[in-house]
């Protein structure tokens, strides 16, 4: 199904169409292309979380035993304190790095 | 948190897709707790006051407040933040579901012994055409009507979408509301309990285990689904059968079922299908049966801005017939399709999940019906509670 089509489909029939871009999307910035543009900012985002944990894996297993292998980051997984810390980590990556949209104190 | 599922269709995660899952739940923990606290908090200190000084009153109903909200940053800030995490839950569990296809298919072999599927049901458009909660494909997917990968998607979805405040297996509102009923009313035995528009059978379950004597139906028009679905019940050691089948035309005699429960099922419906649906609850309930909705709480009881906030779904979570569902008097949709006003039913439940079983007993005793306005229905981390809605079936007809 194509966006438009979802958009026409997919919303209520007496929604005001100001609430929708021309591709039927919901847009909730002045310029449509915007609410494009932080879907985009979003995901770039979660990438670097993805490196963030990543990183964190090869560092945490080089330090125990000075080298790396695919299967000692897979394990990492499965550990509880692992979690738990990144967990943490990630509540505290997001207020960084999202925190400007949310409104001021 | 990601939840881990528990059943044999658990998928290996890479370290890549556990990442991705992982920020996207707690991107959703950020928008619906502190953007949506920071939303509530310039409706009161800026937009209904701006509100106010024009127009002499305060908003009237969630549309007014809609309107004013939506030239705020916040608002603007929360609504594309939302709809981003909400597309990115389901992205990120799809190429994972197409990694564990076999295993779906292995997993299959016991659950389809338990699924009565009938080729005759249509799903209808309203499945088929919108891509509910912007999950792609919706339940019914766009492949082969029997593929199992949207109930998989759905149930790894939910893994991410939940935060962990939904129960460990996802099944917190059957849990809740079937504790609720089997304590309120310890000398009800119901022996056939039907659960229509089941999806995946998160919410069926808990029946079997309130009421393990009972014999419990899933029902759902999508074929995939109640595959997926009687695959993890059986998984689970749970005896439940999964049947496919309109709720608009129920495949079942006339009193010939004790409860019909439905969990987030109407407000996906039109208000005519619900006019079908009730039709057909009455038909096949026994006499002194019990007709029960797990739902949204409505407008009619509630504020301004809590109507507001749960009816954004309507229009950017691709709900179309959230809202005039949630326009609806609960009392006046039971009392259309025959339903006795002195039979009508209705409560709050405390999470069994989130307050502890204990919980649901001291909100019997207290008799709490009120619908409390920030919590309930709503997934937060500051409480959460379920609506309950129903009628019982006359003794006699
Ligand atoms: C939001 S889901 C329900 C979730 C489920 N009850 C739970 O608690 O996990 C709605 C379900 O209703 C099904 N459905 C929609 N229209 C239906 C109909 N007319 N008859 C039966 N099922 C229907 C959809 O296929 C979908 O699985």
């Amino acid at each position: 199904m194509s966006a438009a089509e979802l958009g026409s489909s997919g919303i209520p029939a007496d929604a005001p169409r100001g609430y929708y871009g021309p591709d039927g999307q919901p847009q909730f910035f002045v310029d449509p292309a915007m609410d494009r543009f932080s879907a985009v900012l979003v995901k770039l985002v979660q990438e670097v979380w993805v490196l963030t944990e990543r990183v964190d894996a090869i560092e945490r297993v080089a330090a125990a035993k000075g080298s790396v292998t695919a299967a000692e980051v897979a394990a990492l997984l499965a550990d509880p304190a692992v979690s738990a810390a990144r967990e943490a980590a990630l509540a505290q990556f997001i207020g960084r790095t999202l925190g400007p949209l949310r409104e001021p104190a | 948190m990601v939840v881990e599922l528990k059943h044999a269709m658990k998928p290996e995660l890479g370290a890549e897709d556990a990442a991705r899952q992982r920020f996207v739940s707690g991107l959703r923990g950020f928008v619906l707790s502190d953007l949506a606290g920071d939303l509530r908090r310039v409706y009161d200190e800026r937009v209904a006051p701006r509100f106010e000084s024009t127009h002499g009153r305060a908003p009237a109903d969630g549309d007014e407040v809609h309107q004013a909200m939506r030239v705020d940053p916040t608002f603007k800030a929360y609504s594309s933040l939302r709809v981003t995490a909400q597309k990115m839950v389901w992205d990120s569990v799809a190429p994972v579901v197409e990694r564990h296809r076999g295993l779906l298919e292995a997993a299959a072999v016991a659950g389809d012994a338990k699924v009565k599927l009938d080729p005759a049901v249509q799903v209808p458009r309203s499945v088929s055409a919108v891509d509910v909660h912007l999950m792609p494909g919706s339940y019914s997917g766009k492949g082969a009507p029997e593929d199992m990968a949207p109930g998989a998607v759905y149930d790894q979805g939910f893994a991410v979408f939940s935060m962990g405040l939904m129960g460990d297996e996802f099944n917190d509102i059957g849990r809740s509301m079937a504790r609720y009923i089997s304590r309120k009313f310890p000398d009800f035995k119901p022996q056939r309990i039907l659960d229509l528009g089941c999806t995946i059978g998160h919410n069926t379950l808990p029946w079997k285990e309130a009421y393990p004597d009972a014999e419990v139906v899933g029902a759902d028009v999508v074929a995939g689904c109640l595959r997926y679905g009687s695959a993890r019940a059986v998984s689970r050691g749970v005896d439940v059968e999964f049947r496919q089948m309109n709720a608009e035309s129920i495949d079942l005699p006339d009193a010939s079922v004790d409860v019909v429960f439905t969990s987030m099922f109407l407000h996906e419906l039109s208000l005519k299908s619900i006019g079908r649906v009730f039709a057909e609850i009455r038909r096949v309930l026994r006499p002194g049966g019990l007709m029960l909705h797990m739902e949204l709480p409505p407008n009619t009881q509630m504020g301004a801005f809590e109507g507001f906030y749960l009816d954004w779904d309507c229009y950017y979570n691709a709900e179309p017939f959230y809202k005039a569902f949630r326009d609806q008097e609960p009392r006046d949709l039971c009392r259309k399709a025959g339903f006795r006003d002195d039979h009508y039913l209705q409560f709050v439940v405390p999470s069994v999940w989130n307050h502890g079983e204990a919980a649901v007993e001291t909100a019997i005793a207290a008799e709490g019906h009120e619908v409390n306005k920030a919590t309930t229905g709503r997934l937060s981390h500051g409480g959460i509670e379920w609506f309950g809605f129903g009628a019982w079936r006359e003794a006699q007809s």
